[in-house]
Formats: C-alpha cells, sequence, structure tokens
C-alpha cells in the first residue's frame, strides 16, 4: 500500500503539484490514522494532507479515481469496461472445465499453461489474485520512462511477458486448429492481450500527460514569441501565469513600514545610561520603507503587437506583486490601460488595447505624450519598462524627452524584441535610444522575458 | 465499520449537537487534526462558515477559545507577546533605590560588580511578559482552540512569525528562551484567499476547502439554524438562493446570508415566496445595489422552478 500511495504522490507531482518528502511523510501518517477502508475518506485525506489550494485538491482527486480505480476494480470490476469484458467469456464452463483439465494434464501440451499464475486466476475467476499479479507485474516495468504513445506498443508486450502469456502463445502453436481446446485458448489470448493493452493505456495517460506537458511547457519558453501557434495561446496562458506565480512567490517581500508610535524600550533604555537612566531621548521602532513603483509602455502596432501581447499578460497577472504598476499601450498615440487592466479580463484588456491604440507607431508623439501624462508622478523609486522595436518610422525620435524621464526615474528599461543585431538598421532608433536607457535587452522568448522581470524585480526592491 | 469512520460519524453527531452542520469532508478533517495534532487551513467563499467552525469545535471539546483577529500591519507585540515597560521603568527605579541596600558591605568596585551579578535579573522574566493570543494559546492549562482568522489579511513576515508555533507548537523570545506548549492547542487558520499564503505555512496545515453547501446541506444547515422554519419554505428558499449563485454577482450570497434571509422570512410569517415578497427582502440576501438589480431583473427566471416544485409538493 506504501508503494502505491509513493507512486500516486509521484503522479500528482507530474501533474504539477508540488509534494515535498516532509509532506507525503504527513500524508502516509494521515492514511495510517484513517484506513483504507473506504475509499472516499481516503480521497479526502489524501486531498486534505497533500493539495494547497483548491485547484491543486481538485487534480489531486482526479487523479485519485484515474489511479485507484485500476487498483480497485476488484470491488467494482463494472466501473472498468475492459474487465467486465472477461465476464462473458467465461460463461461456457465446459469448455473452460475441459481446458482446466487439459492444463493439469501433465501430458498435454496445453500443460505449460500451468506455470503461469495469472493464467490460473483467470481461468480459476480469481479476481482478487488477477489484479494483485497484474499489479505486480505493472510495478516491475519502468513505466516512469513511458513519455510517448509511441512506447505503448513495446510495453504492452513486456508486460504480456511479464505475466507469462508466451506459454500460451507457444501452446496455441502446437495446438491444430481442430482441437476442441482452440477456441477457449484464443479467447484466453484475447483477454490477456486486452487486459495488458489496457493497463498500459491507463498508465501511459497517468504518466505521460504530465510529461508531455511539461516538455510542451519547456519548448514554449524557448520559442519565439511570435512563432508560436495560436493553437497553443492556452497553454502559453498558462505557463504565463506560472511564471508570474513564480515570479510574484519570489519576490513576495513586501516593504517594510515604520511602525510609528511603538516605543523602541530597548535602545532607549540602552542608549539613557549615561543620562543616569533618566529617559530624556526616545527611540521609535522603525524600518525602512521603500515604494517601488513601474511604469510600463506597451508598443502595441502590429510588429511587435504579438511579444506586447505576453508582456502585457505578464504585468496583468504581476499586479500582485507590484500593485504600483501603471500600464501604457502607444503606437501612433499612447494611453493609460491601467484602469481597464484592473477591471477587465486579462484577453479583453489586452484587445482593447490593441484596439484603442493600435497603428503606425511614432515613438516621439508618444513619449511626449507620456511624459506629459505621467512626467510628474515618476519618482526616483520609478522604474519605466519600454517594450518596442524602436522602429520609428523616420518620425522624430525626440531624444530629449526620454532623457527627461531617465533624470526623474530610477531606471529606464527598454525591451527589444529584435534580435541584437538588427537594431539601428533602416527606421530604427535602437542604438540611440539605447545610450539614454539604463538598460536595454533583446528580449522574444519566454525564457528571457522572465529573466529580466526577475533581474527588474530584484532591482526594485 | 473501521475505528475511523466510527469517530468521524461521532464527530458530525457532536457538532450538529451545537447547530453546526459539517460534511464528511470537514469532519475527516477535524479527525486529521486531532490525530496528528496539525492546524487546519480552512479556505472558502466568505461566509461559509469558517470561523464558526473554529467556534463550534471550541464549544465541542470544551476548552477555551481565543481568537487573534489579522489585520495588515499586526506584529509580534500584539500576536504573541509584549513586554510590561511601564512595570518594568518602575522596577529600575526600585533598583535604584535598593541598590544601597544590594551593595552594602562590598568592598572595591570589584566586590560590587561581583555582588551585582550574584542575584537573579527578573528584568526580563515571565513577571514582566505579557502575552498576547499566541502565547496564551500555548500557556493554556487545559488546552485551547486557537482561531487566526483571515490570515490573508495579515502581513507576509507575520506568516514566518506564526511557523514555529504552528510547526512545534512553541515560540521563542530572545531573552527567555524557547516556551513550550503544555498541551498542544487545536488551531484553525481562516483565510478568504485575497492573497496566496506562502508554502511554508500551508505545508504545515491540513488543506480544508470549503465550498458553497449543496441544496441537501444547505437546507440542514437552515433546519438546524432556525427549526421553526416551514420545511415547504426553507426548501422553496435554499432552491433560490441556490439558483441566485449561478448568476455572475457581486458577492453570491453564503449561508451566513441565508440563514439571515430565512429568518427574516419567518419573521415576516411568510409560507410561500412569492415576487413582491422576494423583491422587498432581497437586500438581506444581496449586498450590492448592482447585485440586487441583477437579481431583480431575473427574478421570474429564478422564482419559476421554486415555485413549481413547491406546488408539486402541495398537490
Amino acid at each position: 500500500m506504501k508503494q502505491q500511495l509513493l507512486r500516486f504522490m509521484r503522479l500528482l507531482q507530474q501533474q504539477g503539484v508540488r509534494v515535498s518528502p516532509a509532506e507525503s511523510i504527513d500524508a502516509l501518517s494521515a492514511v495510517s490514522a484513517i484506513g483504507v477502508e473506504s475509499s472516499d475518506l481516503l480521497k479526502e485525506t489524501l486531498a486534505m494532507t497533500l493539495a494547497k489550494t483548491a485547484q491543486e485538491e481538485m487534480i489531486c482527486k482526479k487523479c485519485f479515481d484515474q489511479f485507484f480505480n485500476g487498483a480497485d476494480a476488484t470491488q467494482d470490476a463494472s466501473q472498468d469496461g475492459s474487465d467486465a469484458s472477461i465476464a462473458p467469456e467465461l460463461a461456457t464452463p465446459s469448455i473452460d472445465d475441459a481446458l482446466a483439465a487439459a492444463i493439469a494434464d501433465p501430458d498435454n501440451p496445453a500443460n505449460a499453461l500451468a506455470n503461469s499464475p495469472y493464467i490460473e486466476a483467470v481461468l480459476t475467476q480469481n479476481e482478487a489474485e488477477q489484479q494483485a499479479i497484474l499489479a505486480e507485474a505493472m510495478g516491475s516495468l519502468p513505466l516512469e520512462t513511458m513519455k510517448f504513445f509511441t512506447q505503448k506498443g513495446l510495453f504492452v508486450r513486456r508486460l504480456l511477458d511479464a505475466l507469462g502469456e508466451a506459454s500460451l502463445r507457444q501452446v496455441l502453436a502446437n495446438t491444430a486448429p481442430t482441437d476442441p481446446l482452440q477456441p477457449a485458448l484464443e479467447q484466453l489470448q484475447q483477454t490477456l492481450q486486452s487486459q495488458a493493452k489496457s493497463s498500459i493505456e491507463r498508465a501511459f495517460e497517468l504518466n505521460a500527460a504530465g510529461h508531455h506537458d511539461a516538455l510542451m511547457e519547456e519548448l514554449l519558453q524557448k520559442t519565439r514569441l511570435n512563432a508560436i501557434e495560436r493553437r497553443h495561446a492556452d497553454r502559453l496562458k498558462s505557463l504565463i501565469q506560472k511564471l508570474a506565480r513564480k515570479l510574484t512567490r519570489k519576490h513576495r517581500k513586501k516593504p517594510k513600514r515604520t511602525r510609528r508610535g511603538q516605543l523602541n524600550m530597548i535602545k532607549t533604555l540602552r542608549k539613557n545610561i549615561p543620562n543616569d537612566g533618566v529617559l530624556l531621548t526616545t527611540y521609535w521602532r522603525r524600518t525602512e520603507k521603500r515604494k517601488p513603483q513601474i511604469m510600463a509602455l506597451c508598443d502595441v502596432s502590429g510588429s511587435v503587437s504579438a511579444y506586447a501581447k505576453f508582456l502585457l499578460m505578464l504585468l496583468y497577472y504581476l499586479q500582485d506583486v507590484l500593485p504600483r504598476t501603471r500600464s501604457f499601450a502607444f503606437a501612433h498615440r499612447l494611453g493609460e490601460i491601467t484602469q481597464s487592466f484592473q477591471q477587465l479580463p486579462v484577453e479583453l484588456a489586452i484587445e482593447r488595447a490593441n484596439w484603442d491604440f493600435g497603428g503606425a507607431t511614432d515613438y516621439g508623439s508618444s513619449l511626449e505624450q507620456f511624459w506629459k501624462l505621467a512626467g510628474k508622478d515618476i519618482t526616483p523609486q520609478t522604474t519605466v519598462i519600454i517594450l518596442g522595436d524602436a522602429r520609428n518610422n523616420y518620425g522624430n525620435p525626440q531624444f530629449d524627452v526620454l532623457q527627461a524621464i531617465n533624470d526623474r526615474c530610477r531606471r529606464i528599461i527598454w525591451l527589444n524584441p529584435e534580435s541584437k543585431n538588427q537594431w539601428g538598421s533602416g527606421d530604427s532608433e535602437m542604438v540611440r535610444y539605447q545610450r539614454v536607457c539604463q538598460s536595454a535587452y533583446e528580449c522574444n522568448t519566454l525564457g528571457q522575458l522572465e529573466r529580466v522581470i526577475d533581474q527588474l524585480l530584484t532591482l526594485t526592491r | 465499520m473501521s475505528q475511523a469512520k466510527q469517530s468521524i460519524d461521532a464527530i458530525i453527531a457532536a457538532f450538529a449537537e451545537y447547530g453546526y452542520i459539517c460534511s464528511d469532508k470537514i469532519a475527516t478533517a477535524i479527525f486529521l487534526a486531532t490525530a496528528l495534532e496539525k492546524p487546519i487551513l480552512i479556505e472558502g467563499p466568505p461566509g461559509v462558515g469558517k470561523t464558526e467552525l473554529a467556534n463550534t469545535a471550541a464549544l465541542v471539546s470544551g476548552k477555551e477559545l481565543i481568537r487573534l483577529q489579522c489585520y495588515e500591519g499586526l506584529d509580534e507585540a500584539k500576536a504573541l507577546y509584549e513586554w510590561k515597560y511601564g512595570k518594568q521603568l518602575l522596577y529600575t527605579q526600585v533598583l535604584k533605590e535598593k541598590l544601597g541596600d544590594v551593595l552594602e558591605g562590598a568592598t572595591g568596585l570589584d566586590g560590587a560588580m561581583a555582588r551585582l551579578h550574584s542575584f537573579s535579573d527578573v528584568f526580563y522574566s515571565h513577571e514582566f511578559l505579557e502575552p498576547r493570543p499566541l502565547l496564551k494559546a500555548l500557556q493554556s492549562e487545559l488546552g485551547a482552540v486557537l482561531l487566526i482568522d483571515e490570515i490573508d489579511k495579515a502581513d507576509q513576515e507575520f506568516e514566518s512569525l506564526l511557523l514555529e508555533v504552528l510547526g512545534h507548537y512553541q515560540t521563542s523570545i530572545p531573552e527567555l528562551g524557547t516556551i513550550k506548549a503544555n498541551i498542544p492547542p487545536r488551531v484553525f487558520l481562516t483565510s478568504n484567499n485575497t492573497r496566496d499564503l506562502s508554502d511554508a505555512l500551508k505545508r504545515r496545515c491540513l488543506h480544508l476547502y470549503i465550498p458553497y453547501p449543496d441544496e441537501k446541506l444547505e437546507q440542514k444547515i437552515i433546519a438546524s439554524r432556525l427549526p421553526e422554519i416551514d420545511p415547504d419554505l426553507n426548501q422553496q428558499v435554499v432552491k433560490f438562493v441556490q439558483s441566485l449563485r449561478e448568476l455572475d454577482l457581486k458577492k453570491a450570497p453564503a449561508i451566513s446570508e441565508t440563514i439571515d434571509w430565512a429568518r427574516s422570512l419567518v419573521l415576516l410569517q411568510a409560507n410561500q415566496l412569492d415576487r413582491q415578497l422576494v423583491r422587498d427582502t432581497l437586500n438581506v440576501l444581496l449586498k450590492f445595489e448592482q447585485d440586487i438589480e441583477a437579481a431583480e431583473q431575473a427574478l421570474g427566471e429564478l422564482l419559476k422552478p421554486s415555485i413549481t416544485s413547491s406546488s408539486r409538493v402541495l398537490n
């Protein structure tokens, strides 16, 4: 049972529920307190000890059903289609009896089947025994390495071998087609195969789904954002959410606030010792307080809108760590989108930003508008992030405005989705803008985006 | 029936006696928390009885309930302990006056210092310690039920402060050393999920999510809280509230609001839901103007199922 539970926890890990060793110990002791008689109770217990959010609880329960339904089939064979199919096949006792007799007869070639405890269990309809042997055979296979569906055939074969199907094949080959035992033997083989297949299928669904997700996410992390296909958009969204969660967790620490009105008694006493213990000077408890603020400017024109979408999405989810973030969108003109970010769901907010401000880019006037709109709110604690390709359509780049912004703020970070060797080519003003900015990064995959935002959060704190 | 199952059923029965109808899930959590001596972190929408669960647990076990309401800016001086500064100051004054007596007969500075060191320092001692809820719960002679309410409202740093208390039922005071609990208190934490709690905190707790109850459970809860309510009306009320929760509302009505509403209907001596009555009393159930408007628009649709079903009952 412990093995089963540990495997279940490993499965949960693959599905994205973080299960630490301490938690698995807790879960095991909880299970020993509650017993394993009732599967509902067991399910609740595991969900309670292993899951940490309502969402994880759902995953946990779903996995539980998938995982233990197979193992619990002894109690409820009708739940599983493959197991139910055995019953009618064995409804012809006369042939079975004959087969059993043949197996028992040491002179009959079918005697070879007596070596396989599994076949014996199938013939005697001892389902508990069947399940036990099947589970053992499954346990002996390296199921964790099964990641692709092409591996399924191989695993079915290996499972059949472990169950002793080889001897059955041998017997079948040796029996004449006219032999009265032939149909019973064939049926037996079919039963074994279908059982092995469904077991492997189930194992694959459990195992590989997690692997597949992980692989996909790894790939998406490295792919250029504009090359990601539309059908992966959903996956990407959850990936960005995950990323935001990760960054949020890492940079959660809030700025400390002053605790005014609280006397620091220890310090007061200590510092007043020279005054003969008379408390002339008082010292108050206080801690430093710093309010980081981010202003993000996103180019939403056609050329970079694919990237802007992801940065906007990330900013949307990061509102939790950076409550004082203000977002702006621009192309031919600039406007603030903080409000709609707070009120609308993410897709709608981004779509609206694209709709309101999309068009041919004019960096110069956009910067100027930003300066007019938010210039007075920029403080030395403000970090300004600009996402754009700096392709200004040969307009006036207004360097002095960017310079003025730079003078007031803590730093400007420019994220450019174009690769570095294209900076400054054609109508790109990147090289000149770069001189004003504290830092400029190439940023066109999620991996890069994560790194940049991570650094950013470290520096703003 | 296994022993665990029996104890869980006993828990359900004991809680029901105090008017708290708990589902199997909740009872299992309570059983596990007792068996493993772990805190329970209760999450769920507001008004589903998170705080009430701790209150009832205290009543059932006959232990003292110590409640710590969390808010932004809560710190150890308010949650854990504080020194009685006033008395400490007085003590220093008294000490100064008595210093002559203490040092009498000592020769030279070394002698005086030796004398000074020889007597015990009570400046930081239990006498001057003012225990706050957390410490109170640890020091309680008979064990206690500690309710840390709305932990998500407290600051991040406060969570780390809780870790030692929740993990080992002990706390360290730099001047005094470690204080261990006589009897580990039963701890309940509630959270409305306004922010994610740290993993370290979650790891030390059993996680219990209380959703809105299903129809049957809610009817049971109302019947237990308002024994005088007519069963038909109870059914109608619950049905109406359940379908109301499916609307897109700013704040869906919780159990506590259903109870309030049912209570006001009983006060109004209604025995049947009708349009006018619902419209007049909707403000008990919904707390936002937009929600009330939305519900009023959907009123016809919402009332249809509950009324037809009740007429079937009457026939």
